[in-house]
């Protein structure tokens, strides 16, 4: 059960990667665009870590809580750098 | 290539360049954060053993420990007094005209709880006190009594006959600790750490309240130890989760039984070397001291060893032993952050159903319970040592009422946690926080719904845990 979870975090890792570089490939990325962009990756990291990790050891409304407290930062700081840091500096 | 192709590559080198700094910084900056967490969690290593001993210590007199006093008819004839300076009703010491609650009778009524099973009572059935008395029964059978004190039990036997009678020539102190700490391993110990033997920590004289005999270390105890081997086996989770219930009692007792096996082979082996030694559970000395000094663990507010990654969901035995190793050797106490949580985190002595634990924001050298300037109330207690003092007297009318050892201080203590990454996280986040931050960190577990106690669903959880197939 973790360990699939390690897997899927990995594969996840790697996805956010091969994103970013997409995005540093059309999009000027400032320092605000990286911060917002790595601290929504790190909630979201610890959000699904957190979550899976206290289902996995029947502990639910700590899974629930994980997903409220480090989830919800996370999209929120996703949905703000990109309106915010990313999409106004797209490349010509 | 035309200048804005030109322009165009420079632009692409400089993010590639940007890139690969800002992940070697990264990376420099996880590893040597990394590497400096893993040295808090690991526990910084402390020169001293870390509680305050004022310099009028004296180690505890056996004579005094609460359960040796209720299992020993001579010291109940010598001393009634201390079956009648606690009150049934105030639960403290005793008001004027209030029924005393006797020591011995509360003792004897826990001891029995099992007779008084309620299939209609969740977590107090026949399934529940059967688990229990099965748990006991190893334990019972090797070294009968030990967890209360009786020393020079079964296969904790004080006899040094069975020595061998040539030593095994270890090299060094390195191979000895490696063949001890190997061969805890081996007996099922998820810690062990070996420490100077501290007369401080005996108890001394010691007593046996099966044969009524005081004994000293000097004329009765076979050799002088030089060395103490502290392990400590682990509880089950889920069962410590239905605390108070019978449960937490079961897995507290088969913890019992495992560092009875643990202790009895740890000193045969330590026999068949050829170096005199004798295994305790809760005999002989004080456990969580010798924790503490082997640097396992730190004392917690509710008086048990408190270990890295495990909690207090842990019992320990000890093995005395005449082998002595260089001084570097030994382990040496650690702080691991947890005496300094535990000053901001009152979540033991809240859950405490008989309102025994301190609540104090600090240690102290003495109890500050009610009744703690009253040295005919305070008995059972030996002074001198900065910690959080319990009394003992509530905790014992609780188990007899109760029907088992309850459990609920360690049930619904933070640092008690499966062992799951995320609680390793917030344990080393621990490490190097304080203040508000633990305090925080303490209503937070409560938030994330982790220490409930009297529970009913834990039990039900409990007795499904076994089997992963359809319940439906």
């Amino acid at each position: 059960m973790m360990g699939l979870m390690w897997y899927l975090m990995g594969m996840g890792t790697m996805a956010a990667i091969w994103a970013y570089v997409s995005l540093l490939g059309r999009y000027q990325l400032d320092w605000k665009a990286n911060l917002g962009l790595f601290a929504a990756f790190g909630f979201a990291w610890i959000c699904i870590g957190w979550s899976w990790g206290s289902f996995a050891e029947g502990e639910p409304q700590s899974g629930a809580m994980g997903l409220i407290s480090f989830g919800l930062p996370a999209l929120i700081l996703l949905v703000m750098s990109w309106q915010k840091f990313i999409l106004p500096n797209k490349k010509a | 290539m035309s200048e804005q192709e030109k322009q165009e590559v420079d632009e692409s080198r400089r993010q590639l360049l940007k890139i690969g700094a800002g992940t070697v910084a990264g990376v420099g900056v996880v590893a040597g954060a990394g590497s400096w967490l893993k040295h808090k969690m690991e526990g910084v290593e402390l020169e001293a053993f870390p509680c305050e001993v004022s310099p009028d210590f004296k180690p505890m007199d056996q004579r005094n420990v609460n359960q040796t006093y209720c299992i020993s008819p001579a010291l109940q004839a010598k001393h009634p007094e201390r079956n009648l300076n606690f009150g049934q009703e105030s639960a403290g010491p005793i008001q004027a005209g209030e029924k005393p609650m006797s020591m011995t009778d509360a003792f004897h009524h826990f001891l029995t709880a099992h007779e008084r099973y309620d299939n209609d009572k969740l977590g107090y059935t026949q399934l529940d006190y059967a688990l229990e008395t099965a748990s006991w029964f190893t334990l019972m059978n090797l070294a009968p009594l030990s967890q209360a004190g009786v020393p020079n039990q079964g296969v904790l036997t004080w006899d040094q006959s069975d020595v061998h009678g040539h030593q095994y020539p270890f090299k060094d102190s390195v191979e000895k600790v490696c063949a001890i700490k190997t061969a805890a391993k081996n007996f099922g110990a998820v810690r062990v750490g070996v420490c100077r033997h501290d007369p401080r920590w005996d108890y001394n004289p010691l007593y046996n309240p099966l044969t009524e005999e005081t004994l000293s270390w000097e004329e009765d105890f076979p050799f002088k130890p030089k060395s103490v081997i502290v392990m400590l086996v682990g509880m089950d989770y889920e069962a410590t989760a239905c605390a108070p219930m019978i449960p937490q009692s079961s897995t507290a007792a088969m913890g019992y039984s495992n560092i009875g096996v643990l202790a009895g082979s740890m000193a045969k082996f330590m026999k068949e070397l050829g170096f005199q030694a004798v295994g305790a559970t809760n005999d002989m000395g004080n456990s969580v001291a010798y924790a503490i000094a082997a640097g396992l663990g730190e004392g917690a507010r509710n008086g048990t060893i408190v270990a890295p990654n495990l909690g207090p969901r842990v019992r320990i035995c000890k093995v005395y032993t005449e082998l002595e190793l260089d001084e570097a050797a030994y382990d040496k106490p650690r702080d691991f952050g947890i005496m300094s949580f535990c000053e901001n985190c009152k979540r033991c002595g809240e859950a405490c159903p008989s309102g025994a634990i301190c609540m104090d924001d600090k240690p102290s050298t003495g109890p500050t319970y009610p009744g703690s300037e009253d040295p005919l109330y305070t008995w059972d207690v030996n002074k001198g040592v900065r910690k959080f003092y319990s009394d003992p007297k509530k905790c014992l009318k609780f188990w007899s009422e109760n029907g088992g050892d309850c459990g609920v201080c360690l049930a619904a203590c933070p640092w008690n946690k499966p062992d799951f990454w995320h609680h390793r996280l917030i344990d080393a986040s621990n490490t190097f926080t304080g203040g508000t931050v633990h305090a925080m960190m303490t209503q937070a577990d409560i938030l994330f719904g982790y220490g409930n106690v009297n529970d009913e669903k834990a039990v039900k959880k409990y007795w499904q845990s076994g089997f992963s197939g359809d319940f439906t």
